[in-house]
């Protein structure tokens, strides 16, 4: 009776949504399974990426064809399980139960059967198509395990497709066992089968259920979930059930899902070996309880050494190739007789400011493939672990840590990479130190300044910058958790402050791979040279108009024109911190455009086209003659990496925090902190120096 | 009372009771941390951090998970009832009243 019921309401919904052309496949599967990897080895570069309605969360779509079928791929967050309690299950769990999946990919990482599959029950009990791809079966069959692939999708009722993401191997089996897997037959028994406690209140919720609605599709689910207490569930729940609901059977039910797995690896799984040796042995070193924070400042030093070092080598080359393009672009100009002003143009405004931005473009990629490099070895995990001290003690979870490094190469993916803090203070903590993590956008001006002024300290000048933001962001943090802590006791004295504790999984070593860092590295260089392309490109030709032009026109004196204007208005404000110059002023408003900008606008106004040792010697005349020396250098850097981010990042700050209120306060904040730190910095070393 | 804290590095041992509260609860269990499942410390931290295995999962925990979470020693029958050291055979799940 049951079951007709249930096979009804099936057929019903699939009659709804006939068997078109293009199948929609959801790929769904725990982080590090391997699941982006299987799905870009389908849908390659050309993907759309857009956000989850409401949410920041990302949402990859990619089409594949095959066979005369259209698959509409979609990846779903990496998740552990399909409860309501974060964004990315939430997300998850609202489109498997929506009609728009047809199938769902459940990626496996063959070599962690145990945890993964708990993910699979979850997603088998909703009642929807699911096929198991079983990912790393290269890892298994190192390790001398076998995997019966008779017996495991017997016992599970789903197919079962071997396939391997980084060989790409089995991705024709996997996409025609989808094809064939669009229906489910509804079996007699459930595949996890619960106490008889536990299966006697599923008996009567779901009657209940089929009660008030007898179309109900897979009510077992909802009676699962509401025996779990999900608030989402129970909020949408019709009838009352609470007579039923005596307690949460959530750990009951999670247990026992558990046994059911073990039963299942006991069948399925031969010569089982657990643990990963060579993962052992490196974490003895790398997470050593006294050697393993010196190992990673050690790592972030060189990891900027070569930022710096190596990079300023290979930008040699490109300052070559800049100045063989200028001259040829102002001679040819001028053999076909075009005006000054458009030479100037070009020159002096395009060249000069895209060109002296690109020049940088080696020192950027190196920082991009170190930040790929730890991130795809699995050591990014790590970090989280070595930092957990330090971190609790200004109030974060060592998980913050992983935001802040990434906020070394870009800020605006390093915001957004906030999300994975459950707690909103710690987001909104995270959110406000993470730009003091100079990006990558910042490191010309690094370049540019104490190569000018100080000389073989160059690069510890540069480095200081890193070490002085990081300094700064942990004591604000600090603060912002001592004020936090305050105002919770006004508010409910004697409650000891909530700490955010540490749990995160720690993937197995592994090789990076070549290919998916050369892609992360290539994503950001190429974002790099469209903001040359678009913003900087931009900003260049608006500095140079207004840098030239005034009230009456062309002007050869830039101090007469309306840029002067503009920098002169800042000057008393920016004064006590050594900045009080128009010229400076200036270039700090451009900065927010793009921080690249900053340096773009200091070629266009001291009129050189490369950053090259002409050029800066030229720069570093210009400045020594109108009063700028080493210390209001220091005092500029300081400021830049302080002040305001880029408005990319602003929006994605803005979009991350939904409050103008704290948006404002982010903005606020990091002015007056700019402000302050320079005018500190430059007013003391004047009193030592001088 | 022993918990992960008091754990030997390397040794094996049994969760007998999760003191855990939630969310942090929810998310161990659902990574495997349930009750009668076998543990073994890797690694601690100076500030306490635990790294452990479980189920074939290698997790970082604060210290105050740690110490919420109740381990024993195995024993005799552990070892006999546990093939390989881990997991465990229970047949005749299929079905009500397997149990």
């Amino acid at each position: 009776m049951a079951k007709a019921e249930y096979n009804k309401t099936h057929n019903g919904s699939d009659n709804n949504s006939p068997q078109t052309e293009e199948l929609q496949v959801g790929f769904i599967g725990n982080p590090n399974s391997g699941k982006t990897t299987l799905f870009n080895a389908y849908t390659g570069a050309k993907l759309k990426v857009a956000n989850w309605p409401g949410v920041t969360v990302e949402k990859k779509e990619g089409v594949f064809k095959s066979h005369n079928h259209s698959y509409k791929l979609v990846d779903l967050p990496g998740i552990y399980s399909l409860t309501s309690y974060s964004i990315e299950e939430k997300v998850s769990r609202q489109y498997i139960l929506s009609d728009d999946v047809d199938v769902i990919i459940d990626v496996v990482d063959a070599s962690n059967l145990e945890r993964n599959l708990y993910l699979t029950l979850q997603l088998i009990e909703i009642g929807k198509p699911v096929v198991l791809a079983l990912n790393m079966m290269d890892i298994v069959e190192e390790r001398g395990m076998e995997i019966d692939l008779h017996r495991m999708p017997e016992m599970l009722g789903i197919p079962v497709i071997p396939v391997s993401a980084r060989k790409k191997t089995g991705l024709d089996i996997l996409m025609h066992a989808v094809s064939h897997h669009t229906e489910i037959e509804p079996e007699n028994d459930p595949i996890v089968v619960y106490s008889d406690l536990i299966e006697d209140k599923i008996t009567k919720i779901t009657e209940r259920l089929r009660e008030h609605n007898p179309d109900i599709y897979n009510p077992r689910f909802y009676a699962i979930k509401l025996l779990e207490k999900d608030p989402e569930i129970m909020d949408t729940c019709p009838v009352d059930v609470s007579d039923i609901l005596d307690k949460s059977y959530e750990t009951e039910i999670i247990k026992q899902k558990y046994d059911f797995i073990e039963e299942v690896i006991e069948e399925v799984l031969i010569n089982r070996q657990e643990r990963a040796r060579r993962t052992d042995k490196i974490d003895r070193v790398l997470t050593h309880r006294i050697w393993g924070m010196p190992i990673f400042f050690g790592i972030m030093g060189l990891v900027f050494l070569l930022t710096f070092a190596l990079g300023d080598g290979i930008k040699g080359i490109f300052e070559g190739w800049l100045e063989s393009l200028s001259i040829w672009v102002d001679s040819s100009l001028s053999a076909i007789n075009a005006g000054p002003i458009l030479i100037s143009l070009i020159v002096d405004g395009i060249i000069a400011g895209v060109g002296t931005v690109l020049t940088f473009l080696p020192n950027i990629a190196i920082l991009f493939l170190a930040l790929a490099f730890l991130e795809d070895s699995g050591y990014m995990a790590r970090v989280t672990y070595v930092m957990n001290g330090i971190m609790n003690k200004i109030g974060l979870s060592g998980r913050a840590f992983i935001p802040m490094l990434l906020g070394f190469g870009c800020t605006v993916p390093a915001i957004m990479a906030t999300r994975t803090l459950e707690n909103e203070r710690d987001r909104r903590k995270t959110i406000l130190i993470t730009p003091f993590m100079s990006c990558s956008a910042k490191i010309p001006i690094y370049v540019l300044l104490s190569g000018m002024f100080f000389g073989k300290l160059a690069s510890l000048a540069a480095l200081s910058m890193y070490i002085i933001g990081l300094v700064a962001g942990l004591l604000t943090s600090y603060a912002a958790t001592k004020v936090e802590n305050k105002i919770d006791q006004l508010k409910a004295p004697g409650e000891k402050p909530e700490v955010n504790q540490l749990l995160i999984e720690l993937p197995e070593y592994k090789n990076p791979n070549l290919y998916s860092i050369l892609i992360y590295v290539w994503e950001n260089v190429k974002e790099y040279l469209a903001k040359a392309g678009t913003t900087i490109f931009v900003a260049s030709i608006i500095l140079w108009f207004i840098l030239r032009f005034s009230t009456t026109g062309y002007v050869e004196d830039m101090s007469q024109g309306f840029g002067a204007a503009i920098g002169r208005f800042l000057v008393p404000i920016l004064e006590p911190a050594g900045l009080g110059f128009w010229q400076i002023s200036l270039s700090l408003i451009a900065g927010l455009a793009a921080k690249e900008v900053v340096v773009s606008s200091m070629g266009i106004l001291f009129g050189i086209i490369n950053i090259d040792e002409a050029g800066i010697s030229t720069i570093y005349q210009s400045l020594e003659a109108i009063g700028f020396g080493p210390l209001n250098a220091y005092a500029m850097m300081i400021f830049v990496l302080f002040y305001t981010p880029c408005i990319a990042t602003l929006g994605v700050i803005a979009k991350e925090l939904k409050s103008a209120k704290w948006t404002t306060f982010v903005i606020t904040f990091q002015l007056a902190f700019a402000w302050l730190a320079s005018v500190i910095v430059y007013q003391i070393f004047k009193l030592i120096l001088y | 009372m022993m918990t992960l804290k008091d754990c030997r590095r390397g040794n094996v041992y049994i969760v007998e009771k999760s003191m855990l509260k939630q969310p942090g609860k929810r998310r161990l269990e659902s990574l495997g941390l349930t009750e009668g499942t076998l543990i073994s410390k890797l690694n601690e931290a100076i500030d306490g951090s635990i790294i452990f295995l479980v189920r074939g999962s290698r997790l970082a925990i604060g210290k105050d998970l740690a110490d919420d979470i109740i381990v024993r020693d195995m024993t005799e029958s552990d070892i006999r009832g546990k093939k390989n050291g881990w997991g465990k055979r229970r047949r005749n799940r299929h079905g009500k009243g397997g149990i």
